[in-house]
């Protein structure tokens, strides 16, 4: 059984090997992880068992037509994202954070620093949570 | 009105100051610039800007300056940039610098000079302005009852400031409450603002209808002022009163905004059916007994009465360490309140009250609970912590909400009673309304009892002919019959929780000296009593 403070993570990437060491590093380090090997946003709310995930991690190598769907989809969402990519150019990094992403950084070689870069995007979403969130939605 | 947006550029580059300045103040904004941190920090101290274009190298000939991510670093200490939006713009700009400056200081674009255009630059603050910044800078404010901001900012408490009662300061925070309005009613086209009388607590508080563009809104209430205080109260409201919401009615949050140096929450009061809510005072002054004696029923018994259904175990409570904590006092601060009756009250150890006829003695109680800690078995759980007469508010038909979350927490479960039991003593009771001979009259009726279950027998014990004192004394027995029901599961039935609860807000009372020297009087009296009753020795 986790512990029933543990942060709930989507990653998302298309290519195993990369999957299932970030899933391994990310388990290994107490957060409970879903992954998810394709692009289609419908099913992470069955492998979380309907709850929202704290953290959504997307691997890829491009951001193509595609991913940039599915990460319109998961800002759309509200869900907070860390998008772990190949060297994006300038443009395009500047596109994704002013679209709301939360971090953008290289695949790391070693698959455990991906726990350190979630937990600083989770760290700084605490912070957002408690003072910002109500100035972007509100609350009732 | 049209009100500027405020812009503050820092860039160590002259040519580039003059280009940004003249663009965005050709595009209507009101624009200031510098050319290092610390210059930046210094006017953003002074004025409360919605924007700030900032270079990242403000030392040209140093290709490792990074003063401007530095100063993001300091503006993130006290969370500036909630306020103030800032947009990033250099021409040495790395992907890791556009990183630092998304992720971790929320910058809200990265912008590089090399393919800087003037047009689309203003499009950008423009487009910011309206996404990001959320203000209403047209906002039409209609004040009542006050000419203008400037009358309502002196009673502000601000942190660090000393002397708030500077008229640069006060100017100050006078346009900073205007752009809080602007940014927390953003969305309507005008407002009727009247001030309501705050509390002790250093915050301000407004009644503001709003009116848009569809027609009237329901009219809310503003709780503004120091930052630490506005999002302490925030948090307590998150964490204690949002749990219960539900049913009728309510008091939400709407909106929580922040200037500079000024935060604000929308309580909005749901379920209330009209727009003539009253603070409890002002219901007090005008309303019979059986109708406060109703509202008091709803206040504990609906208002509150999800939190007092939930009071865990009986267990021991340090009653000393609650009131400390919750009144924030110290033998000190009390005693300076004693000092200051000097004229009236006489003594150390004994005192003896001028007004009073005859010589007797009263006990000291503040030395008599100098060094005691007392404790009592009782209940803990959610409580108001701040119920005065202007915290709670009252409708036509006697229904109740609460503002003012400050000092909302977990804490004895008599707190919120024996507070309003003390402001209906020592407040309500308006000065020339009663003798100190007459309350003290009533003070010892009311130490006459031991018992909670003895409660019903205070009814005769005051034969009186003082309306204003036969009304308090009323209305007191009333909420000591609300406090038996709250501890009603104790087996005990000892009512000197109820007394030391009671002997801390009396002895706490001698430090607001906005009452007159007879109440002050009359509340050090009590405590006096209350002492005694207790058999209390330090």
């Amino acid at each position: 059984m986790e512990p029933y403070d543990s942060k709930r993570i989507l990653l998302i990437d298309r290519q195993s090997h990369w999957r299932e060491a970030f899933a391994h590093a990310l388990r290994s380090a107490g957060f409970i992880v879903c992954t998810l090997d394709t692009y289609n946003y419908v099913l992470p709310q069955v492998c979380l068992k309907g709850e929202e995930p704290d953290l959504v991690v997307l691997g890829c190598v491009l951001i193509r037509p595609e991913e940039q769907m599915l990460i319109t989809q998961i800002l759309a969402r509200k869900h907070h994202l860390l998008v772990l990519s190949i060297s994006l150019p300038w443009h395009v990094m500047h596109s994704l954070f002013l679209q709301g992403v939360d971090d953008i950084v290289d695949k790391p070689h070693n698959p455990a620093t991906v726990v350190d870069f979630v937990n600083e995007v989770l760290e700084s979403t605490v912070t957002l949570n408690s003072y910002w969130s109500i100035e972007r939605n509100g609350i009732a | 009105m049209n009100r500027q947006g405020r812009i503050l550029i820092v860039d160590d580059e002259e040519q580039w100051r003059k280009e940004l300045v003249e663009t965005l103040e050709r595009g209507g904004f009101q624009v200031d610039a510098v050319s290092r941190a610390s210059e930046a920090l210094a006017r953003l101290g002074e004025t409360s800007y919605h924007m700030l274009v900032l270079d990242i190298r403000l030392v040209q000939a140093d290709r490792s300056n990074i003063e401007g991510i530095d100063l993001l670093g300091e503006l993130s200490k006290d969370g500036l940039y909630e306020a103030t939006k800032v947009i990033m713009l250099s021409a040495f700009g790395t992907k890791e610098h556009m990183r630092t400056s998304f992720r971790k200081y929320k910058v809200v674009d990265f912008l590089s000079k090399e393919d800087f255009d003037n047009q689309v630059f203003l499009e950008n603050v423009r487009q910011i302005f309206s996404e990001k910044v959320d203000i209403n800078l047209s906002l039409e404010i209609n004040w009542q009852e006050v000419s203008g901001p400037e009358q309502i900012v002196p009673s502000l408490e601000m942190d660090g400031i000393s002397d708030t009662h500077d008229p640069a300061f006060q100017s100050r925070i006078a346009i900073e409450l205007v752009d809080l309005l602007c940014r927390l009613f953003y969305q309507a086209e005008s407002i009727l603002v009247r001030p309501m009388t705050a509390g002790h607590s250093g915050t301000g508080v407004l009644w503001v209808q709003p009116f848009y563009v569809t027609g009237g809104g329901r009219a809310v209430v503003v709780k503004f002022g120091n930052i630490r205080k506005i999002e302490e109260e925030y948090r307590n409201f998150g964490q204690f009163i949002q749990p219960f919401i539900g049913g009728g009615r309510n008091t939400v949050i709407l909106n929580v905004r922040r200037t500079s140096h000024l935060k604000g929450i929308i309580y909005s009061l749901v379920g209330a059916a009209n727009n003539n809510l009253e603070d409890f005072g002002s219901f007090y002054r005008q309303s019979s007994v059986p109708e406060i004696e109703e509202a008091l029923d709803r206040l504990f018994e609906d208002t509150c009465g999800a939190w007092y259904a939930s009071p865990g175990n009986l267990r021991p409570h340090k009653l000393t360490e609650d009131y400390q904590q919750l009144l924030n006092f110290t033998p000190e601060k009390l005693e300076q309140g004693l000092s200051d009756l000097v004229e009236s009250v006489r003594g150390e150890q004994k005192l003896y009250f001028k007004s009073l006829r005859g010589k007797h003695a009263y006990t000291n109680p503040l030395l008599a609970t100098e060094h005691l800690t007392l404790v009592q078995p009782t209940y803990i759980c959610t409580t108001h912590g701040d119920f005065n007469q202007h915290n709670i508010l009252v409708d036509n038909s006697g229904n109740t909400w609460l503002i003012d979350f400050l000092r909302t927490g977990r804490g004895h479960i008599l707190r919120d009673v024996s507070a309003l039991d003390s402001v209906v003593r020592f407040q309500l009771l308006a000065s020339g309304e009663a003798t100190l001979e007459e309350r003290l009259k009533m003070e010892k009726a009311l130490c006459s009892i031991e018992r909670f279950s003895q409660v019903e027998q205070l009814a005769d014990k005051l034969p009186t002919k003082n309306n204003a004192l036969n009304k308090a004394y009323k209305i007191v027995i009333h909420l000591r019959k609300l406090a038996r029901k709250l501890v009603g599961q104790n087996p005990g039935d000892d009512i000197s929780e109820y007394f030391i609860a009671l002997l801390y807000h009396a002895m706490n009372t001698l430090r607001y000296r906005d009452l007159s020297v007879r109440q002050r009087e009359h509340a050090l009296l009590c405590a006096s009593l209350l002492v005694d009753r207790l058999g209390l020795k330090s």
